[in-house]
């Protein structure tokens, strides 16, 4: 059977690993033990190796000792192994010293993808063979510990970046661009340094020619995004931001910056496509679900507008599973159905509301908006009247009620609901004078 | 941003989000122990050489290999699968998305390690590691290996 590897970098590696603080975090026994046996094979010391199945374990490793190694899965048992990562650096920032790899099943584009936005030092496909994971963990090593010339250099010009030092750490830029054939993150660095200078159209310069170079460089792409919406150039960032998800595809911010960018640039024929990507993400945050939710029914909206009701209602009822228990999204696409005359279609939505909450005023309010169309007048005066009296007085309920009466015949009624309404919500009161002018009969 | 790359996502658009992007690399494997008749796979485990019974458990029945190489594979069980000198045979079935490979390897168990959970993970030998299959199925891995380094090289600048 195949061995440890020899060799000259072999031995450097296993020094170098005798030296190192380990963890191993993987929420799988059999992975978890077999890459830990497997980095003391390589030169680790049994007693500086530490395993963590789960997330939690893992961050109270972290915070007692301090690992220098950390070899971590993708999913680390219902969290992140990049979750780790950002924990990682905030606790112990000091990363340049440190090595954080992933060694994973998951071979998606977008694990991969978000692995590179996350800056890890290398990933390592499982199953792996002893040769694979050896040479990826030296490779790594070796870049990070014992970096080009170009490295070196994009470091040190970073440093003085950070220090505030412009003009030196652009020098040092501008000396790593002579030392690599694609130095597409030195133009990132000079870009950053003019964004940082407010010349802003230098900085575009330089992400772009970046971008030449690479046009997968994912700082020089967000970089230009970011640039791109300062200046407001709402467009061209929609055309980045798009490239960007092309490339890295699982980013739940991003996708939220992008259904943004679609609909402040009226671009909603992407909106559904952009669904499809969200319900295959395997993370998707509290903000990105509202902001789906939302672009689905604005998008819906403009469909309708646009005479596509069917295409409207796909929408409507992916915003409203989508936004399960999110009693505003129901509301919202209910309010434009009866906005558009589809009180049938309105009245689904509403079953759609969770039980606990269907004697809240903001229930009511919409069942007896839809009632205006779908039953008799008298009916739908004598429910506003009730809901009023029981003191459900929200607008859309005097609003209703006093077109209904109006439109009945009962203008004193009407009147006096026009009177009571603008009381309770004087700043509506013209809202209200329109609801009434617009049903009263023509003399 | 170049006519040119306008022109690329504009004629790209329908391939601007690929499903595929979300899916990894599908590693499916059934052991059966041609010494002790133990068969193993699909959430089922058949055991007794003559008289043939069937538990069905798909989150005890189920197999992981860790790790692998031409001659050799590590692969995580329930425990008492097999010993050591135990002839099995190891049905492995990769689907990357776009192909499924599979390959049928004889081997033979030269450790038998402990795991947590009542599993255990058998190092076994693989007698026929010419098959043609296998050695397709580690090159696959083995270019899925360099291209995310690629990526990772690209995406990072270094």
């Amino acid at each position: 059977m195949v061995g440890k590897p020899q060799g000259n970098n072999a031995l450097v590696f296993e020094k170098y690993l005798k030296t190192q603080t380990v963890l191993v975090a993987d929420s799988n026994h059999s992975s978890r033990s077999a890459l830990a046996r497997n980095i003391i094979t390589l030169g680790a010391k049994p007693t500086s190796v530490s395993t963590a199945s789960t997330y939690d374990d893992a961050v109270t490793i972290i915070e007692k000792k301090n690992p220098s190694l950390v070899l971590c899965d993708y999913d680390l048992g219902g969290r992140s192994g990049l979750e780790l990562l950002q924990t990682l650096r905030k606790m112990k920032p000091e990363m340049d010293k440190k090595l954080f790899v992933l060694v994973t099943g998951n071979s998606s584009q977008s694990a991969v993808a978000q692995a590179a936005e996350e800056d890890v030092d290398t990933f390592i496909l499982r199953p792996y063979t002893l040769e694979v994971l050896t040479n990826s963990l030296m490779r790594a090593a070796m870049e990070k510990f014992q970096p080009s010339p170009y490295r070196k250099t994009i470091l040190e010009g970073k440093d003085l970046l950070f220090k505030g030092e412009i003009d030196p750490a652009v020098a040092k830029f501008e000396e790593a661009i002579k030392m690599d054939p694609k130095p597409a993150l030195a133009y990132f660095y000079i870009g950053q340094a003019d964004f940082m200078k407010e010349a802003l159209q230098d900085a575009q310069g330089q992400y772009s020619k970046g971008l030449e170079l690479n046009k997968i460089h994912y700082k020089c792409l967000t970089g230009l995004f970011d640039l791109l919406m300062k200046m407001q150039q709402y467009n061209e960032a929609y055309d980045v931001v798009k490239r960007v998800s092309r490339y890295f595809p699982a980013n739940p911010d991003r996708l939220t910056q992008v259904l943004r960018l679609a609909i402040m640039t009226k671009n909603y024929d992407d909106i559904e496509r952009y669904y499809k990507t969200f319900i295959n993400m395997d993370v998707r945050n509290d903000e990105l679900i509202r902001y789906v939710c939302a672009a689905l029914v604005v998008c819906g909206k403009y469909y309708l507008q646009t005479n596509h009701s069917s295409r409207a209602m796909t929408l409507f009822t992916n915003a409203a599973v989508t936004g399960i228990g999110r009693v505003n999204i129901l509301r919202e696409i209910i309010l434009t159905l009866c906005e558009h005359d589809m009180h049938k279609k309105a009245e689904d939505f509403l079953s759609r509301f969770p039980d606990d909450q269907k004697s809240d005023t903001i229930y009511l309010s919409l069942e007896y908006l839809v009632s205006e169309k779908l039953s008799d007048p008298s009916n739908v005066v004598e429910q506003g009247r009730k809901l009023i009296d029981g003191g459900h007085e929200d607008l859309l309920i005097y609003q209703v009620l006093i077109r209904t009466s109006n439109r009945s015949g009962l203008n004193e009624s009407a009147q006096k609901y026009l009177e009571q309404g603008s009381k309770k919500y004087p700043e509506q009161k013209d809202l209200l004078q329109r609801a009434f002018d617009s049903s009263t009969p023509a003399q | 941003m170049s006519d040119q790359d306008s022109n690329e996502f504009k004629d790209d658009i329908e391939s601007l989000f690929n499903p595929e992007d979300f899916n990894s690399f599908k590693l499916d494997a059934e052991f059966t122990n041609e010494s002790t008749g133990i068969q193993i796979g699909n959430g089922e485990r058949i055991f007794g050489l003559h008289s043939k019974k069937i538990e069905k458990d798909k989150n005890k029945f189920i197999i992981e290999i860790p790790e692998f190489d031409e001659e050799s594979l590590h692969i995580s069980l329930p425990e008492k699968s097999g010993a050591v000198g135990h002839k099995i045979l190891v049905y492995i079935k990769l689907d990357t998305g776009k192909q499924i490979i599979e390959a049928e390897l004889k081997c033979i168990v030269k450790e038998v390690r402990k795991d947590e959970n009542e599993r255990e993970t058998l190092v076994v030998e693989i007698l026929d590691h010419e098959n043609q299959n296998w050695k397709y199925l580690l090159k696959t891995y083995a270019e899925r290996q360099t291209q995310i380094i690629k990526f990772l090289k690209e995406a990072k600048g270094w």
